[in-house]
């Protein structure tokens, strides 16, 4: 991508010398359709009026980080021909119940003014948004060529908006609901696929709690002869499991929901015979309960394995684990619990030689039992020379282990360390552990994403100011000394796009060093910080395109500028303060003279 | 659910019930200005209901390294009082900061914050959902139900093992609950109450706003004379009214709450729905 964009580049240049006119604007939707990331049709886009229309034209998936970052509106009239949509809404640390529950991110006003304008929508991606279950049917009834619905982590909607997705979208190739908060209102939404319906790819329902129509589910995998991926819930009982894998060998992905039965039983047998037909599985996911001695059914497929998910079967023993892991020597992708240990990753680190992405979850969030420690991380960082990403829940962790860590795996991409005691120093030395992070971020250049924890001081900081070039997002948590920390940051990371902090001793000091640095950026979270209404004010009054959003779930007001502002977010918008927001969340006026210090008075 | 560890303190702490519970929502903050406060410094849960207090609230400023004396380990406070326990408690509220990032004494640091760890709602519930007998009996040979405030801060320093008492009482049970003509659900955390009242109070305050004037002890969605009825979803899917049952039945079977307007037709209604008490 690198060498087409210097291509462009001097392409410009010389259209340039030569003249813009003498290409016509089909030569260049051409050239810009071998363009796929949105970055590199940003920066094309950049060059003259003349390729930011053609490019806007020819643009088919747009991606929005921020939902409220610009409107509907505006979308439609830039990118008047785009058939995929992408939109991010609530930050990041609502996941962990950060924000309050009504704060926004609707998606309604999206699929309405898509509606009205006729956008030939044929893909949909939502991640942290609040659906209603009358967005999903407009959007069901909107628009006929609908293909695809992915919603991560959304919620808001029941099954009845399910309901009105299967019977109306008659080319629906992907239903993908990942981790959504579905109300099951038990409307038998899986029947309303009509027995027309061939198209599916793929149907992931594994988050859902409610019971569907196994019957039902049956007919649809059998018509559904290009189906390939398919995550089942927990609902879905052994035998229909096994009944759809023989109606479906040909599944590349597949999500088992509960996999519980008597292992002496002639279901045992008749499991393996039948997943061993499915030659075609390379991932595989689900068991939410597992019964033991069940799981060695699937050790047939595992050997061409690139993707496991065992994360959400805390019920299996480690012995078991390692067991099952021994089979999967081609593995890519490990999602595990803890209790695996750090006995149970040397065996990972011994197998799994081509592992790129490892997440470590807490099967116990009180670090009681099987836990995993430094240990399992160095292990891994020795045997897996391709890791690339990782995320670590572990009880304790070490500056020597994580500077090993740095030197073996150059290569990491995404770093996400949490300590359970997130101000935990290195038990070995009592320090800090800024040195290991500093590690981490000087070895790992490419390094895009950070996640911190344990004892840091400012120093960690620095290093990361320093060193971490191409850091996209950043989360820190119970971090830092002084504003110092959070300026060397601000100064440093030029590729910053998110920045979250979490109870570190940040104010206003930090916050207003270099305010033009917010609109190079997507947002800032700060909770449990030191930053005050007068900061927030100050920052809304210097930088009109900011939306500085302050929550407010107490009774009281916040009345004074010098009291502590205990939730603040903002982003950079082209459209000022949005409209939506619930009275416990005030954008803090941008002109001076609106600025009252009143929370409330909206 | 187990029964025996989550409600450790139910009925047998010598504390009051007041300062056994946690601050979620800011009845408490105004109800019990003072007591929430000592509450904050320990009775951190993982998630709570929507609404959250700051422990930093009573903090103006955390202090340096040097300003903070070293913070010794808040074991020696054995009364109950609420003096010693609101001195141990804001000490370990002061440790969150600079003094517990500098003692080499990490057992005084409150397990419990909120949204710490970064686990997802749904994956913490299914921990929960599953029974782990390991930590059981871990809980189950402790006598832990003449535990008090201070206790929990001593178990903390005297065992190996990470775990305090707070642990099991402050793992989340969310469920969500709907009343009849408002559309936005809100949730709560079944586990941070150990009786209806406080649930009941709780909804009350969501739903209805603050009733801190009012002198009665009944709450006025349990009340016979109120016009709502609280009543749940169980296992099965049925709609039970709340309260009938002893309150560890209901943690372990309900799923969803529900306040229901009463219907105004007066057939022999309140004979389906009598009064709680």
């Amino acid at each position: 991508m690198a060498s087409k964009k210097r291509d462009l580049q001097s392409f410009s240049e010389i259209c340039m010398c030569t003249g813009m006119n003498y290409f016509p604007d089909e030569v260049l939707e051409h050239i810009f359709d071998f363009l796929e990331s949105h970055r590199d049709r940003n920066a094309v886009s950049l060059v003259c009026k003349s390729w930011c229309r053609v490019e806007g034209f020819s643009r088919e998936r747009v991606f929005i980080g921020n939902c409220y970052a610009v409107s509907p509106e505006r979308t439609i009239l830039r990118f008047p021909r785009f058939k995929s949509l992408t939109l991010k809404g609530k930050p990041h640390f609502a996941d962990f119940n950060l924000v309050p529950h009504d704060w926004g991110g609707f998606v309604y006003p999206w699929i309405e003014a898509m509606a009205k304008s006729r956008v030939n929508l044929e893909e949909l991606r939502l991640k942290r948004m609040v659906v209603s279950d009358e967005s999903l049917e407009l959007l069901s009834k909107a628009f006929v060529n609908l293909k695809a619905l992915i919603l991560v982590s959304c919620e808001g909607f029941t099954t009845d908006g399910l309901a009105a997705i299967a019977s109306n979208c008659r080319f629906l190739r992907e239903l993908d609901l990942h981790e959504n908060d579905v109300e099951d209102v038990r409307g038998q939404w899986l029947n309303c696929f009509p027995e027309s319906c061939t198209s599916l790819v793929s149907l992931n329902f594994a988050c859902l709690k409610g019971e569907v129509n196994l019957a039902a589910l049956e007919r649809l995998v059998t018509r559904c002869r290009n189906l390939t991926s398919l995550r089942l819930n927990h609902s879905v009982p052994i035998d229909s499991l096994e009944k759809i894998l023989m109606r479906a060998p040909q599944l590349v992905d597949l999500g088992t929901g509960g996999f519980v039965y008597d292992p002496d039983s002639e279901m045992c047998q008749k499991l393996k015979t039948t997943i061993q037909k499915c030659k075609s599985i390379r991932s595989l996911s689900g068991f939410v309960e597992v019964a033991p001695g069940c799981l060695s059914t699937v050790y047939v497929i595992c050997k061409n394995l690139t993707t496991l998910n065992l994360s959400y079967a805390p019920g299996i023993h480690s012995n078991d684990l390692i067991d099952i892991i021994h089979h999967c020597g081609k593995l890519q992708r490990l999602w595990i619990l803890d209790c695996i240990g750090d006995k149970g990753l040397a065996v990972v680190a011994s197998t799994c030689k081509e592992l790129q992405e490892l997440r470590v979850f807490p099967s116990d969030l009180h670090g009681v039992g099987d836990v995993v420690t430094e240990e399992g991380l160095v292990a891994i960082s020795a045997g897996c020379p391709e890791l690339q990403s990782i995320l670590y829940f572990c009880q304790q962790m070490t500056n020597a282990a994580l500077k090993t860590v740095a030197k073996n795996c150059p290569n990491f991409t995404r770093f996400r360390l949490c300590i359970l005691d997130p101000t935990k120093p290195d038990p070995t030395t009592m320090d800090p552990l800024d040195e290991g992070f500093g590690a981490i971020v000087q070895s790992c250049k490419g390094l895009k994403r950070l996640s911190l924890s344990g004892l840091l001081t400012d120093k960690v900081f620095l290093y990361i100011g320093m060193y971490a070039e191409q850091l996209e997002m950043l989360s820190i948590a119970f971090a830092g000394d002084s504003d110092k920390g959070m300026m060397h940051v601000l100064n440093g990371c030029k590729k910053l796009k998110k920045l979250e902090i979490r109870d570190s001793p940040f104010g206003n000091g930090a916050l207003l060093r270099d305010v033009g640095k917010y609109e190079t950026m997507r947002s800032l979270w700060m909770s449990s910080c030191e930053v005050t209404l007068g900061g927030c004010k100050a920052l809304a009054e210097m930088m009109p395109r900011l939306n500085v959003e302050i929550i407010n779930e107490n009774d009281d007001r916040i009345v004074e500028c010098d009291q502590r502002v205990e939730k603040m977010y903002l982003y950079r918008t082209l459209v000022g303060p949005r409209t939506d927001a619930p009275d416990f969340v005030w954008t803090v006026p941008n002109d001076k003279g609106l600025s009252t210090c009143l929370a409330r008075d909206n | 659910m187990e029964d025996d560890t989550l409600n450790l303190l139910d009925g047998e702490s010598s504390l009051p019930a007041e300062k056994r519970l946690k601050p979620l929502a800011s009845e408490e903050s105004s109800s019990y200005p003072h007591e929430s406060k000592i509450q904050l410094g320990l009775s951190l849960c993982l998630c709570t209901d929507d609404v959250f207090i700051s422990k930093l609230e009573s903090l103006s400023s955390p202090a340096t390294v040097k300003d903070c004396p070293t913070m010794a380990e808040p074991s020696s406070t054995s009364s109950s009082s609420s003096s010693s326990s609101s001195s141990s408690s804001l000490t370990i509220k002061a440790n969150l900061f600079s003094g517990a990032k500098r003692t080499a004494d990490h057992s005084a640091f409150p397990r419990q914050v909120v949204g710490w760890p970064p686990v997802r709602n749904n994956r913490m519930n299914n921990l929960i959902n599953q029974a782990k007998p390991a930590f059981t009996q871990e809980f189950d040979s402790e006598d832990m139900r003449t535990t008090n405030m201070n206790d929990v801060v001593d178990a903390s320093n005297n065992t190996s093992v990470n775990p305090t008492v707070w642990n099991e009482q402050s793992r989340t049970l969310l469920v969500k609950v709907y009343m009849d003509g408002y559309p936005i659900g809100r949730k709560v955390n079944l586990n941070s109450h150990i009786c209806y009242d406080t649930l009941a109070g709780m909804l009350e305050d969501m739903f209805f706003g603050s009733r801190k004037s009012e002198t009665t002890t009944t709450s006025r969605l349990l009340a016979e004379s109120s016009e709502f009825v609280l009543t749940y979803e169980d296992k099965d899917g049925d709609y039970m009214k709340v309260g009938d049952i002893p309150w560890r039945m209901f943690t372990s079977s309900v799923k969803r709450l529900r306040i229901m307007r009463k219907p105004v037709v007066p057939n022999g209604f309140g004979e389906e729905y009598g009064c709680l008490e």
